[in-house]
This record gives structure tokens, C-alpha cells and sequence, in this order.
């Protein structure tokens, strides 16, 4: 019997594939500074980051692209030229396809680059548009929105781009003048040296498209229709106040919508909720009730997904603790019921960049942590389906 | 360690030549009909009994794992350092042998302590490869185990000081597993600060897999002292399957930051125990003598 309950024991041991892992990239140089944005999976199984890099040319990051293999171990690194700065924040994949977005380092002109299997990034286009914030990808899986910022207009500006780099429609709205300097707060998300915004921006269904930027010099989620022909297009809004009271994230259900916001410092996390987001209409996004989330940062970053997790879609929310943590909080898409969390990270601090489920059903987290707590580095973490639906 | 073990089974040799000059004397003794039977009954003898000692245990690393990954296409600069056969763990248990002529079959449960460590150094630098700053982890590893190993002994010799070889299997099933870890290091950045921080404890259980099996080998010394049989022995113990949870490598989330990931690790043991025994039968001293 002993030696019958051995040979399972050891043989299982044998024949196990690990599904989790965590992998922290080092360099030795004392100086290094690597910010991570976003992962993606590529077709072999390995991972794609995109981060940001300390450049002396530029105020803003230059790009950072790693590829790693399935186990997370390295495989490449590309310092991309110092010609393209401030990669923004998302990895979009388009089939087969990693696309992201970036400026030029002089003219600032918005960039669309891609990155093969390899990881080496090229650029596909220019787009004519500065200052790039945000990128989403398209119901249609073939198609982007970017969301932008005219300097020179001072105009919030929306595109609907091809992966070929042309700019199907767009839509600008003024960022307006009031007791706060829009303008201001959007150079110093820009260059890093002030408070990070949470810009975002996607289409919720057929022509109708928002985005959450400044408008009215105010933090606020707007939706508007992108084939309006009316110069200033009639929005439905769910007002901020200034950078202090906004919605930090986004998730379009279908039958309503699950969100989070931050007030003063106090999060909140609302996994379902219905907006009126019909022409001229307008809400405060304080009036919505949420959970608040005592452990997080203050004004914290929150990455919202909804993901095909545990053989059903669930929210996804990530985001940072107080103690240094990445936190992950699984609730139920429809009925907005709490699943489970799951804390990553122990020893030294650790924040979230991005996250993406990975073809085994596995979450594969990428984050930034401090060696010794000293020296910033990037990592992942692959959280194995089996782990999730013990969280959930 | 190794320099004393070395001159201990080097004696336990001598002692065991010194004592086979008897040998031919005791063959030459004449015996009764009577006497003889009572001798060919008398060599068959259950002998149970109690032994203890220490163990000194080391690890010996399969495939290679670590949290760190090197950017600088440096995959060895991360290999953990093993220590040898260091750090005494206690044993203890019982020892059921069934002795027949010269060869026993002997079932010797215990619960045995056994530990490895290991340790990582890192460094970074600044443009001018000076060392700025340098991090030293070791990691030392308390396994204890119920074990249930199960032996061939051969006595050498029957003499006063009898020497005997042992060799067989065991099973060792895992009930305790601990952790600690100490940093040390030097900040020259702020100015050649030598640090250490306090050692981190935390339950490993969840590290290591259940079972642990393998062969083992030995040479000892016995004793009469009456009744009583005194043995000393050394046994050197040879893992053969990989102790590490092979699926929960990376889950302690604890040591992280440390860049800690056991690799696949198997055991090697050296033990030195010493042992009494009892017979079982004829335990008046007028019925049976052990020699």
C-alpha cells in the first residue's frame, strides 16, 4: 500500500507541467530603469511586454519591447530608437498582429508601430495626430480608437484607425478653460513627472464611441457618435471634477456597464451599473455608489477587463494595494457579486501594469517591482487556471 | 565534518582488523551434542531496540530554476551555490532486526531531521563596472521525515566487537518542512554600508512532494554487553527521486523578492547513529548469552 501511494506520489511529481511562475527581468546595471505597460501572448506561447525606458534625448520614455518564452524565461530585448518616445500604455492584438501606438520624439507626431513573433517593433505609419494617450481595439477586431491630444486646438481628439495606419473618422472636442489647467495636468501624465490620468477610450457599439479625457477642463466620460456630422457633436456625460474626481476605468457589458472610479483619494469599484449615455444627457460620476476599496492606493490605477475565465466570462479588476501589492478581484459579469481576489507579490513592492489571459486560461500579470526595494524591474506573473478557480 | 568522519570510519576499520585476530581462536572451541543444538537454536534471534544520532544531509540539484531572469544573457550567473554535508540534523527511532547466523534483516523506523542550504549572491553596478551594491541570500532548508528504511546486515566478524555492513531501501514520508532566509549585503552607494536584515522563517511544506525514497549503505560495530547489544554505525543515504514540488515552485509567494525557486533537488544523506538492542527471546541471563 505504501509503496503503491509512493510511486503515485513521485510519478506525479514526475509527469507535472508547471502552469504558474513568477519572473522578475534583472539587469546589473545599477542605473536601469524599466517601466512595464502592457503583455501580450504570441503565437508560440511566449509573452510580448511593452514598457518604457529612461532616455537622455527626451522627457518622455522611450520604447522598451521584451519577448519572453512560455516558461517566462528571457529570449530579447529591444531598445527601440530614441527617434520614438512615450509608447502608450496598451498592447493591442490584432489576430496575429501586436500593434501599439507611440509619438515622434521632434515632430511629436502620433505613430503606429508593430511588433512581429520576434519582438522587433517597426513603425507601420504616422498618423498626423500628437500626443497619443490611449488605444482600444474595435468590436470589429480589425480597427482601433485612439485617443489623442491636440495641442495646438487644444482638443481631446478620437480616431478610428486601420492596423494600416489610416484614419478612418474622428472627432475632437475642446478640453475648455475653467479654474484648472487641463493642459497641464495632460504634459505632466505625458512626461511622468506629475499624477497619472486614467485616459481611456473605446466604441461601445455600431457608431456610438466614448472616451474619458478632459472635457470641459474636466476628467469626464463622454459618448458621442462618431458619424455625427454636427461640428460640435451632441454627448451624453458623466461629469468628473477637475483630476479629482474621475472614472479611472471601463467595461461595456452589453446589458450595462461595470466601472470604477476614484474621489479625493477613495476608490471605488462598481461591477454593474447602468449610465444614461444618451445625447445631452448628464450625470455626475460621484452619484454613482460603489464599493469602496479601503486597500488600494490612493487615486489608484485600475486595469478592468471582462475575461473568458473559469469556463464563463468574469470582471477582472487589478489594481495596487497600500502594502505593496498587485491586488486582482474577480466578480460575477452579471450579477456584479464578488467571486474571489488574489494578491501577487511579497517582500518588495510590486504595481500593475497590464494584464492578458493567456490560450491556457491562465492570467499572466505584468507588473513593475523593486529589487532590494532599490532598483525597478520588470515582472510577470502567470497565475494558472487551477489557482484562479481556487480565487474565484 | 568531512575531515572527522573520515578519521571516525578509518578507526571502525582498524577495530575491525584488530578484532578478526580472535577469530581463528574462536573457531577452534569444541562443543557438546547438546550445546550444539542449543547453538544452531540460538542462532536465529529477534533483537529490538532504540537508536539515535545525527545526520548530515546535502542537496543535489537536477534542472536549474530561479525567479530571476538575466536580461544580460547571463542564465548561470543565477545557478545557486550548495553547501556540502553542513548543518547536524537529530535522529531517532527503533530497530527491529531478525538475526540469522550472520545475516540480519533489520526494519529501523525513525524520524530523522535533515536539512541543506543554499545561497545566491547579486550584484549591481554602475556604467564604470564598480560594484555598487551587492545582495547575499542563504537559504537554509529543515526537512524532518518519518522514515521507514529497511536493511540486509552482514556480520563481518562474530567476535567480541563484531563489524557488519548494512545496505537496503527506504521510505521517508515528509512531516515538516522550514525555511529561513538571510540577507546580508553592501550599499557602497550610500557609502559602503554592510547590512543585514532579519532572516525570514516560513513554512515549506507545500515546496516539497510527500515522499522521498532511496537506497542506502552502511558499516557499523557491535557490542555485547551482556544482553545487551551496543552498535555504532554510519550510513550514507542516496535519494533517487526529486523531493521538490515540481507544481508549486513558484507559489511561495513569501520569498519572491528573493528570486527564490527550488531547483529539482534530490538528497544525499550521511548518518551516525548509535543503537541498543534487546533480544526478544532468552532474556534471562542464564538461558542466553547474546555471544
Amino acid at each position: 500500500m505504501i509503496l503503491f501511494f509512493t510511486a503515485c506520489d513521485i510519478r506525479k511529481n514526475k509527469d507535472v507541467k508547471p502552469e504558474t511562475f513568477l519572473k522578475i527581468y534583472d539587469h546589473s546595471d545599477i542605473t536601469s530603469e524599466y517601466s512595464p505597460y502592457d503583455i501580450q501572448q504570441t503565437v508560440d506561447e511566449g509573452f510580448l511586454i511593452l514598457g518604457g525606458r529612461k532616455i537622455s534625448d527626451s522627457p518622455f520614455k522611450g520604447v522598451y519591447v521584451m519577448k519572453t518564452d512560455k516558461e517566462g524565461d528571457f529570449v530579447s530585448e529591444q531598445y527601440v530608437s530614441s527617434d520614438y518616445v512615450n509608447p502608450v500604455k496598451q498592447l493591442i492584438k490584432v489576430g496575429n498582429q501586436v500593434f501599439f501606438f507611440c509619438m515622434d520624439r521632434i515632430s511629436l507626431e502620433t505613430k503606429l508601430m508593430q511588433i512581429d513573433e520576434s519582438g522587433n517593433a517597426t513603425e507601420v505609419a504616422g498618423l498626423g495626430l500628437l500626443y497619443p494617450l490611449y488605444a482600444a481595439l474595435n468590436a470589429d477586431n480589425n480597427s482601433l480608437t485612439l485617443l489623442s491630444y491636440n495641442r495646438e486646438d487644444k482638443q481631446t481628439v478620437v480616431s478610428k484607425v486601420s492596423t494600416q495606419g489610416i484614419i478612418l473618422n474622428r472627432k475632437a472636442f475642446d478640453i475648455g478653460f475653467g479654474d484648472f489647467d487641463a493642459e497641464q495636468a495632460i504634459i505632466e501624465h505625458l512626461s511622468g513627472q506629475g499624477k497619472q490620468l486614467p485616459f481611456f477610450c473605446g466604441q461601445l457599439n455600431g457608431n456610438i464611441y466614448y472616451f474619458n479625457a478632459f472635457y470641459r477642463y474636466t476628467l469626464s466620460l463622454v459618448f458621442f457618435d462618431m458619424l455625427s456630422t454636427d461640428r460640435n457633436p451632441r454627448v451624453g456625460l458623466v461629469q468628473g471634477y477637475q483630476d479629482e474626481r474621475v472614472i479611472s476605468s471601463l467595461v461595456y457589458k452589453g446589458n450595462g456597464f461595470a466601472l470604477s472610479r476614484f474621489a479625493y483619494g477613495d476608490n471605488f469599484f462598481i461591477p454593474d451599473v447602468t449610465l444614461n449615455y444618451a445625447p445631452n444627457t448628464v450625470s455626475s460620476s460621484s452619484d454613482i455608489p460603489g464599493n469602496k476599496m479601503y486597500e488600494l492606493k490612493p487615486d489608484a490605477n485600475v486595469v478592468l477587463k471582462n475575461c473568458a475565465l473559469n469556463n464563463g466570462n468574469v470582471l477582472v479588476y487589478g489594481s495596487d494595494t497600500k502594502a505593496g501589492q498587485i491586488a486582482l478581484y474577480f466578480y460575477d459579469v452579471n450579477s456584479g457579486m464578488l467571486l474571489g481576489n488574489k494578491y501577487l507579490g511579497a517582500m518588495n513592492p510590486y504595481t500593475l501594469a497590464g494584464y492578458t489571459v493567456a490560450s491556457d486560461k491562465s492570467l499572466v500579470v505584468a507588473g513593475t517591482t523593486w529589487i532590494a526595494g532599490r532598483f525597478p524591474r520588470i515582472c510577470i506573473f502567470k497565475v494558472s487556471k487551477e489557482e484562479l478557480e481556487e480565487a474565484m | 565534518m568531512k575531515c572527522s568522519l573520515k578519521y571516525f570510519i578509518f578507526s571502525v576499520v582498524i577495530l575491525s582488523l584488530l578484532a578478526g585476530t580472535d577469530a581463528i581462536a574462536q573457531g577452534n572451541r569444541r562443543r557438546t551434542p547438546t550445546s550444539r543444538r542449543n547453538a544452531e537454536f540460538l542462532e536465529k534471534q529477534w533483537w529490538i531496540g532504540v537508536r539515535g544520532g545525527w545526520s548530515y544531509s546535502k542537496a543535489k540539484p537536477g534542472d536549474r530554476y530561479s525567479v530571476f531572469s538575466s536580461t544580460e544573457g547571463e542564465p548561470g550567473s543565477l545557478d545557486k551555490k550548495y553547501n556540502g554535508f553542513k548543518g547536524a540534523g537529530a535522529i531517532a527511532g527503533l530497530e527491529l532486526t531478525f538475526t540469522y547466523k550472520t545475516f540480519s534483516l533489520s526494519f529501523q523506523p525513525n524520524y530523522r531531521r535533515q536539512r541543506f542550504s543554499y545561497s545566491n549572491s547579486y550584484e549591481w553596478k554602475d556604467t564604470a563596472s564598480v560594484g555598487l551594491f551587492n545582495l547575499q541570500y542563504k537559504q537554509d532548508h529543515q526537512l524532518d521525515y518519518l522514515e521507514l528504511p529497511l536493511l540486509f546486515k552482514y556480520d563481518i566478524l562474530k567476535n567480541e566487537i563484531k563489524p557488519y555492513v548494512q545496505a537496503g531501501c527506504y521510505y521517508g514520508i515528509l512531516s515538516i518542512a522550514n525555511k529561513k532566509v538571510e540577507i546580508s549585503g553592501t550599499d557602497q552607494a550610500s557609502g559602503g554600508t554592510v547590512f543585514k536584515q532579519p532572516d525570514i522563517l516560513v513554512g515549506a511544506k507545500d515546496l516539497f512532494i510527500k515522499s522521498s525514497i532511496g537506497f542506502l549503505a552502511g558499516a557499523g560495530v557491535s557490542y555485547d554487553v551482556g544482553n545487551v547489544k551496543v552498535l555504532l554505525d554510519v550510513n550514507y543515504r542516496f535519494g533517487t527521486n526529486t523531493i521538490t514540488n515540481r507544481k508549486n515552485r513558484y507559489t511561495n509567494n513569501a520569498l519572491s523578492g528573493a528570486g527564490d525557486a527550488l531547483d529539482d533537488v534530490k538528497l544525499r544523506n550521511i548518518s551516525i547513529n548509535l543503537g541498543c538492542l534487546l533480544p526478544m527471546r532468552y532474556v534471562d541471563t542464564n538461558h542466553f548469552r547474546s555471544r
